[in-house]
């Protein structure tokens, strides 16, 4: 097989807070290749966005720091990137998306401006050819008049309007990664699945490789080549979509998929909610983090850690008793 | 455009409600609590990422969940050193420059004295403020007069201690004269809006144009005279109070005016209208008590600016007048006089240090442990 | 010509506030240019008003000033009448009013052959010189400083700068100006050079005046600009700026420092307000002939057309300022223009 695009090896992001060390992300390892789409799931506060954060070294810190682990692209660990090489890689190479729109961009700027200062600071084009690209960018995303609306501010779009201008900046330098962090949930339902669809159509287009974060497994189905779930900071399970959806391994998968709605879900029966809280992050018990919620625990689950094995073809999962 | 209600405490103003936007802050007086500013001085709050949000709600259950929201707000106090020590110092200030005299009053040996010399003089008589040694002028420090004595041979530390107690004095009256007003205009103002609110926006914009030293000085030039005539030596300290307090209140009003607003749009609130509860009961149950954390940390920060600024309309000669005592008086007097003796000048100097800036920094502890800045 | 030049004042007043109008109307739109102008307009006349009421109603008027009361019948009566005061409230006030319109603040009581005007140009450079170098040094320095803070937080310069500017704040210049002279005079009596502590007449009197003036200002300044740099830092939009592999300088300055300019601006008109006080009580330390001490005297004299004059012109001023800050605002702030 080919080199890997990304490859995370053991990424360990954690926060120093006053109330103590949150191990938001603890051994996570996952790859993406050329051209595929990976999808990221997980419950709020799982550490999925920290996960993709930490992939390009946006978190704030203090008070987040990665401690641990590799993130190589195309070979090159991002962590051991120096400034001028983050900045190349930023938005050049690998471009992401945020997830709320309505404060993802610069108010103060108009939005040709925010397109073409990512295109002059990757494609090293002049001012002219900058604008004319990002016109072309405004009209790849679909907003109509795009080289009327150059110059109109952020606060004159709607919300599912000023998403496909972050997919305009995202896209506008031919990226080969692009990661979108809940990219639709801050937008209405109807809009949600114009923009997933315009996004997908124009990475194929673009021939880039997606690693889509969500917490909703539908997105999934319908985006993603391959899927990994997180739980409490850890991958827990790993598979091609297809497989995962057909025959989850692990326990908090079966879960999840037990908590969508599904059109073969029988009439009037109801659907499975996930009984207990996701744990506090400062003090994990040893063992499965899921153990306290799991049906399936036992004494073992409890008092050690399971690791990310294989259990099937393509399929991994991070549980002792899968299935 | 609408750039949210809850702009209007951090000072940025809603473009369509008639206020001008600028904070409006009278500096002098409260600009201070810009939530801006105070959290500024938080450094971890500062920082907070979207992920340490999630906590916080575990921070709330170690602190135990049955607090109250005031007793948690004062238990976070309690828990930061600077503002500790600085309410010490303050109430070491305040209950010193009270009761100390009573005893300084028979403290210390008899001291030739009088007129010509000659004669015993006790320290009931040379430890009351308004006595003059004429001659034991600008004296050093001694076992009778512990920082000296005056300009007039008058002993520092009895006029120190009646100074401090006008300070307190005045910001003591402007205080509940601007909470009163501030928190009844800025409620009804924000409850009920209409002619009440329009009012305390054109009195806030007006405001905004006097600061308050210039209104203060303005009021006691034309009326101070008036006021002595009618009420007697206090009668202008009592004029300046009340136009500090007309220029601070506006402030107070409108944070309280903001936050009511806020308050409004609450589902408790919707709740009890709801279940029939009436306008007068809504506010005095659900909105004034909620109002306590807000009200208390611009309070704190305006006694800053009334202590400054009644020190600085004494010292311009236009407040306290001899031979009462006052911080910004004496300051006036030893200025006048720091090429005989500079050390004069320190005495209330510092002690105006100290007071202003321990009521500083446990006004930044206040706002930061009654308005702990969440993210919304 | 000489009709010219007393004129010129009022004509220099009228031309700034035209261009500032036009300015506005033409970035941010006729109707907030209105409504800002209407608040103007409301805020001048309340001062004027309030000034005129206090002035009414002060005891003690121009006659009681001129002859100590000894003056003959008649010499009052024509005194009264010169003044104006012979008038009912309402004709009196028209009186102020109109004359105040135009600039026009009448003759002192101390001396009817002095127009208060002339005071005022005599006076008023002096004080204008001191504010405006103090809040200029103020923002130059405050403002990047701030930034800086900013950019290091949480560094053991951000804490020194952090506290440094909140007891600058907190302490009034009248406790700062005796720690100044402390310095001076030792540093004289020691033989080292030193600074002035008294007058205006040299640049090295006009040192320590101006630093202390702008002090405060300053303070406030960094602090201001701190706290709103690191509001801005955590937006969603420099986290933008940042994945697309900007310049660490261009994310500060072109993405956060813009913003966060904005909450700054708002900041300069009252921070103008809160430094005016501090003219007076520098003015009568330092013993600068400005206006703050002269009208000082004329409160004493009961010489109440200048202290009109003087609290109008500075609240004038302020609330000048503060609709230049208002347009600013909306000019730094795009999302004003189309509401």
């Amino acid at each position: 097989m080919a080199e890997k695009l990304l490859d995370v090896q053991h990424l360990r992001t954690h926060f120093f807070t006053r109330a103590g060390v949150v191990k938001a992300v603890e051994d996570v390892s996952f790859y993406i290749d050329e051209g595929e789409t990976l999808g990221l799931v997980g419950e709020s506060g799982c550490g999925k966005s920290v996960t993709s954060l930490s992939i390009l070294r946006l978190l704030e810190s203090p008070p987040g720091k990665i401690v641990g682990g590799k993130v190589l692209f195309q070979g090159e660990d991002i962590l051991e990137m120096n400034r001028e090489e983050l900045n190349a890689l930023r938005g050049g190479r690998a471009a992401m998306i945020f997830q709320d729109p309505m404060t993802s961009l610069n108010p103060v700027y108009p939005i040709g401006y925010q397109i073409a200062e990512a295109v002059k600071a990757h494609l090293k084009l002049d001012d002219k050819a900058a604008m004319n690209r990002a016109v072309e960018m405004l009209d790849r995303v679909r907003i109509p008049e795009a080289r009327r609306r150059l110059n109109h501010y952020p606060h004159e779009f709607s919300g599912g309007m000023r998403q496909r201008v972050m997919i305009a900046i995202a896209l506008s330098c031919n990226p080969q990664l692009l990661i979108a962090d809940e990219p639709t949930t801050a937008l209405d339902v109807t809009i949600q699945a114009q923009v997933l669809d315009l996004m997908k159509g124009l990475a194929q287009e673009f021939r880039t490789a997606t690693l889509l974060i969500t917490h909703d497994l539908g997105v999934v189905a319908g985006s993603c080549d391959r899927v990994n779930v997180m739980y409490a900071g850890r991958i827990v399970e790993a598979a091609p979509t297809t497989t995962l959806f057909a025959k989850p391994a692990h326990p908090y998968t079966q879960a999840l998929l037990a908590a969508v709605p599904r059109s073969d879900t029988p009439k009037g029966s109801r659907l499975a909610a996930i009984g207990g809280q996701p744990p506090n992050l400062i003090n994990l018990a040893p063992g499965c983090p899921f153990a306290p919620r799991c049906p399936k625990a036992q004494a073992r689950c409890r008092a050690e850690l399971p690791p990310l094995e294989t259990v099937g073809p393509n399929q991994q999962a991070a549980c002792f008793y899968p299935y | 455009m609408r750039i949210d209600e809850s702009s209007e405490q951090t000072g940025t103003q809603s473009f369509n409600d008639g206020y001008s936007i600028n904070p409006g802050s009278e500096l002098g007086t409260a600009g201070f609590l810009e939530p801006q500013l105070a959290i500024a001085t938080n450094p971890l709050e500062t920082t907070l990422s979207q992920s340490e949000l999630d906590l916080r709600t575990q921070e709330a259950v170690t602190e135990g969940q049955s607090l109250s929201p005031i007793e948690a707000s004062l238990r976070r106090l309690g828990r930061d050193k600077r503002a500790m020590v600085c309410l010490a110092v303050i109430i070491f200030m305040v209950v010193a420059s009270y009761v100390f005299p009573i005893f300084y009053l028979h403290m210390g040996p008899n001291i030739q004295g009088g007129i010509f010399g000659n004669a015993s003089v006790p320290p009931e008589l040379y430890h009351y403020m308004q006595h003059q040694e004429l001659l034991n002028l600008d004296a050093p420090s001694s076992l009778a007069h512990p920082l000296g004595t005056d300009q007039l041979g008058r002993d520092i530390l009895a006029r120190l201690m009646a100074g401090v107690n006008v300070s307190i004095q005045v910001a003591l009256f402007v205080e509940i004269f601007d909470v009163v007003l501030g928190l009844i205009i800025g409620v009804l103002a924000g409850f009920f809006g209409g002619w009440i609110d329009t009012f305390l926006a054109r009195f806030t914009d007006l405001m905004f144009a006097f600061p308050t030293l210039l209104f203060a000085i303005l009021a006691a030039a034309t009326l101070g005279p008036a006021f002595v005539d009618a009420l007697g030596p206090q009668g202008r300290l009592i004029l300046v109070s009340i136009a500090i307090g007309i220029t601070v209140w506006p402030q107070m009003a409108r944070f309280v005016r903001g936050q009511t607003l806020q308050l409004k749009e609450q589902q408790f609130i919707e709740a009890a209208r709801m279940s029939g509860s009436s306008n007068q009961r809504i506010m005095m149950q659900h909105i004034v008590p909620n109002l306590f954390s807000i009200v208390v940390a611009a309070a704190t920060l305006d006694i800053v600016g009334t202590i400054t600024a009644e020190a600085a309309i004494s010292l311009l000669g236009l407040g306290v007048e001899p031979p009462g005592s006052s911080l910004g008086l004496m300051i006036n007097d030893a200025a006048q006089r720091i090429n005989i003796s500079l050390w004069e000048i320190l005495w209330p100097t510092i002690t105006l240090s100290i007071l202003v800036l321990a009521i500083s920094f446990l006004g930044d502890g206040v706002n930061d442990a009654f308005n702990p800045r969440t993210k919304d | 010509m000489d009709q010219l030049s007393q004129n010129l004042p009022g004509i220099i007043f009228l031309l700034v506030i035209v261009g500032i109008c036009a300015f506005t109307a033409i970035r941010v739109g006729v109707r907030f240019l209105i409504r800002r102008l209407a608040g103007l307009v409301f805020v001048l006349w309340g001062v004027s008003f309030i000034t005129f009421v206090l002035g009414y109603f002060a005891p003690g008027n121009a006659v009681l000033v001129n002859c100590n009361g000894h003056c003959p019948r008649a010499q009052v009566a024509s005194l009264m009448h010169f003044y104006g005061l012979d008038q009912g409230f309402w004709q009196q006030y028209w009186h102020f009013l109109s004359n105040a319109v135009r600039l026009d603040f009448g003759y002192s009581y101390i001396d009817r052959t002095v127009r208060v005007n002339d005071i005022l140009s005599r006076y008023v450079p002096v004080s204008a010189q001191l504010g405006i170098s103090g809040v200029v040094l103020a923002v130059l320095v405050g403002v990047p400083l701030g930034l800086y803070a900013a950019v290091k937080a949480n560094t053991a310069f951000d804490t020194v700068a952090q506290t440094a500017s909140l007891v600058l704040f907190a302490l009034p210049s009248f406790v700062l100006i005796p720690f100044y002279w402390l310095i001076m005079i030792n540093l004289h009596n020691a033989g080292l050079p030193s600074l002035a502590v008294t007058g205006w007449d040299s640049w090295d009197a006009m040192v320590g005046p101006i630093l202390i003036f702008g002090a405060g200002a300053f303070a406030f300044f960094v602090r201001i600009t701190r706290a709103s740099m690191l509001e801005v830092l955590r937006q969603d939009y420099v986290r933008t700026a940042r994945a697309k592999g900007l310049q660490e300088r261009v994310v500060i300055w072109k993405h956060a420092f813009r913003n966060a300019l904005i909450n700054v601006l708002t900041a300069v008109g009252p921070a103008l307000g809160f430094a005016v006080g501090g003219v007076f009580i520098i003015e009568l330390l330092f013993n600068i002939p400005g206006i703050g001490v002269y009208s000082l005297t004329a409160i004493e004299n009961r010489d109440y057309p200048v202290v009109q004059a003087t609290v109008l012109l500075i609240a004038v001023f302020i609330a000048l300022a503060n609709l230049l800050t208002d347009v600013a605002y909306g000019i730094a702030d795009p999302r004003i223009k189309t509401q």
